[in-house]
């Protein structure tokens, strides 16, 4: 129930501030989006309130619990993701990802260090190898390596 | 029409070995194009012009097009593999496909998806066989106020898709259309909702988001469920498996054919885009189906529709682009000027001067969508496998894979924070059961419908809704509405499991 007064919020808020925005824009421009952020903003707030009650009246649920199954923490791994997105931004796809990959099969999954290593060299390969030099594609480099040309 | 040049073209294509390991070369090149995210087909045309400058005219557009029509067959394997799409119109497949593939029968719908888009490949090229005669009454009919209300035909998909939680699903909808507003405004050049941020003048990108909303979310649930593997069932990944799903688009083949009339229909008129056609086929199977509460959840029908749209959209697309040199799709903008560049000159006069050439390029539409269903068949079993591997081996790689598929799809690095933002906002709507296919469909139609209000309105005024095109399609959206109030007030039957 949490969950659903969370979620219910958070695009209540940004609904609502979309089209706050939209209304100071001039009237040609602001058209389409008031007709489509104004009903559903206030569908929006209908939704959360309806979910502010059912949690005042209710036990708190989770949808997806599995009884009995062993659970990594959500957190944790939304933390490994930006860490995986942060490494990629900071040194280039090539570099970063075969390095997010060693260490997100190490030690966020739990792989075993060969297993990490060749996933890092997979990862190396399908990077470099296939996208920048077979399809020519141009990875971004990363903010460190760009900074310091 | 004689049948001289039809059946001539055909014994030619099928007894002529170059002919024959050109499109046995194109068909994987294709099918790899189409599966690596973010890359596609406009891509695969692109890199494949420098190879074929210099080949004879025929030899040359058999190869482009042979590749070209089976990358969607390709971009189909991760997204029910993986839950990536390999391209924007290949994410319809990713709402039952994969959640099929999590629960062990990712050999039933790689099997439904081949034999799809195999039908779809065929019955394109058929529907843009027959309509040689009458192409062009029926490509220029559409306009700007067509094009809205085959927007808004599609956006009333929302309700359907939103199955038991319509309000839900009407919100989320809404949220993708607000999104499809972020960037520059097409009509006056104004920014809007970029908050400053210079790299959102050029809008949240539909890949980027549909990554976001699909991809993210169920990458994360396989860390947190604490198993070890992708699950499957003993038994469903072999051929037999693949084979139940090609049987299954034979038992919804009035689907599969309404799906392929639905892909090529949208093809044939040119600005569409890929993704409404698949969308359009996914909404329509939603709606048509007597327990639409399945889809979302592994319903096969919600791969075959629009999997069988994508391919036949090809042999639409390829009607304008030939008769009348107005591309139907994006890639068929590059497969416009790969044709000058073989010195083919599309045109009202191709069918009279090079009937040859027409036929063969419709014909190899048809044999490559059928080798490539042949193809899948093989590898289909050992696609399978490669899931069933340990959960902490695929996950980095599915993450990387998505980071490429922004970058691939020319993103900046800007487009990974969103990613991630929006991902977070996915896992939340996973989590608390809200439906995510409209948040697809909103932000895939968004441009498209205020672009062509905003022309309508200049051209017609608001008298455009009184075009003809204009009200068949408000008829189609009235029942599209009537059909869901309708089915709202049916006693819900139980949900019947697809397996």
């Amino acid at each position: 129930m949490r969950l659903e007064v969370a979620v219910s919020l958070s695009v209540l808020v940004l609904m609502g501030a979309m089209v706050a925005v939209a209304t100071t824009y001039p009237a040609e421009v602001r058209l389409v989006p008031l007709v489509v952020g104004l009903p559903a903003t206030v569908l929006a707030a209908w939704q959360t309130a309806g979910a502010m009650r059912r949690a005042a009246d209710g036990p708190p649920r989770d949808a997806e619990r599995e009884p009995g199954s062993e659970r990594r923490p959500i957190a944790k791994s939304f933390a490994w993701l930006a860490a995986f997105i942060t490494l990629v931004i900071a040194v280039g796809f090539v570099a970063g990802g075969a390095v997010a990959v060693l260490l997100a099969q190490r030690f966020w999954l739990r792989e075993r260090w060969p297993v990490a290593v060749a996933g890092a060299s997979v990862a190396f390969v399908v990077s470099y190898v296939v996208f920048e030099r077979m399809l020519g594609l141009v990875l971004f480099r990363g903010l460190l390596v760009e900074a310091l040309r | 029409m004689t049948t001289g040049p039809v059946l001539g073209s055909l014994l030619g294509l099928l007894s002529d070995p170059l002919l024959i390991a050109l499109m046995l070369a194109a068909i994987p090149l294709g099918m790899a194009f189409g599966a690596i995210p973010g890359l596609g087909g406009k891509l695969a045309l692109v890199l494949a012009i420098p190879f074929v400058f210099g080949m004879d005219p025929i030899p040359g557009a058999v190869f482009l097009v042979a590749m070209h029509g089976v990358v969607h067959t390709g971009g189909a394997i991760p997204s029910i593999l993986l839950g990536i799409p390999g391209s924007g119109p290949d994410a319809a497949t990713v709402c039952d496909g994969h959640p099929l593939a999590l629960r062990g029968e990712a050999g039933r719908a790689l099997g439904a998806s081949l034999a799809a888009s195999a039908a779809g490949g065929v019955i394109g090229a058929v529907f843009l066989a027959v309509l040689i005669p009458i192409v062009q009454p029926v490509a220029l009919a559409f306009g700007p106020a067509e094009f809205f209300f085959l927007a808004v035909l599609g956006i009333t998909f929302i309700g359907a898709v939103s199955g038991d939680n319509l309000l839900k699903g009407l919100i989320v909808g809404s949220l993708g259309l607000m999104l499809s507003f972020v960037g520059t405004e097409p009509l006056a050049g104004i920014a809007r909702f970029t908050m400053g941020v210079t790299f959102l003048q050029d809008g949240v990108g539909v890949i980027t988001a549909v990554l976001a909303i699909f991809t993210i979310p169920e990458t994360i649930a396989l860390t947190t469920s604490g198993g070890g593997h992708v699950p499957h069932r003993p038994g469903t990944t072999g051929t037999a498996s693949l084979l139940r799903g090609v049987a299954d688009v034979w038992t919804h083949r009035w689907l599969t054919l309404r799906s392929s009339l639905i892909g090529s229909g949208i093809g044939l008129v040119p600005g569409l885009g890929g993704d409404v056609g698949s969308w359009t086929a996914y909404g329509h199977a939603v709606v048509t189906s007597r327990s639409p509460e399945r889809f979302g959840k592994g319903a096969i029908e919600g791969v075959i529709a629009p999997d069988a749209a994508n391919n036949s959209k090809e042999g639409g697309a390829l009607l304008p682009t030939l008769f009348f040199g107005i591309p139907g799709s994006s890639g068929m903008v590059v497969l416009l000027g790969a044709f000058v560049v073989l010195g083919i000159q599309p045109g009202p006069a191709m069918l009279r001067d090079q009937p040859g050439l027409v036929w063969t390029l419709i014909w190899t539409l048809v044999v490559s969508n059928v080798l490539a269903a042949l193809v899948f068949l093989v590898l289909g079993r050992w696609l399978v496998k490669a899931i069933q591997v340990r959960v902490g081996v695929l996950v980095p790689f599915v993450i990387l894979l998505t980071l490429l598929g922004v970058q691939a799809a020319g993103q900046s690095w800007h487009a990974l924070v969103v990613l991630f933002a929006l991902g977070l906002l996915g896992y939340g709507f996973k989590r608390a059961d809200w439906p995510r296919a409209p948040f697809a469909i909103g932000i895939v139609l968004g441009p498209l419908m205020e672009i062509s209000l905003h022309q309508s309105l200049a051209i017609w005024g608001p008298s455009f809704i009184l075009r003809p095109g204009a009200l068949v399609l408000q008829a189609a959206i009235a029942a599209t509405i009537a059909v869901a109030i309708r089915r709202a007030r049916r006693p819900h039957k139980g949900s019947n499991d697809a397996a």
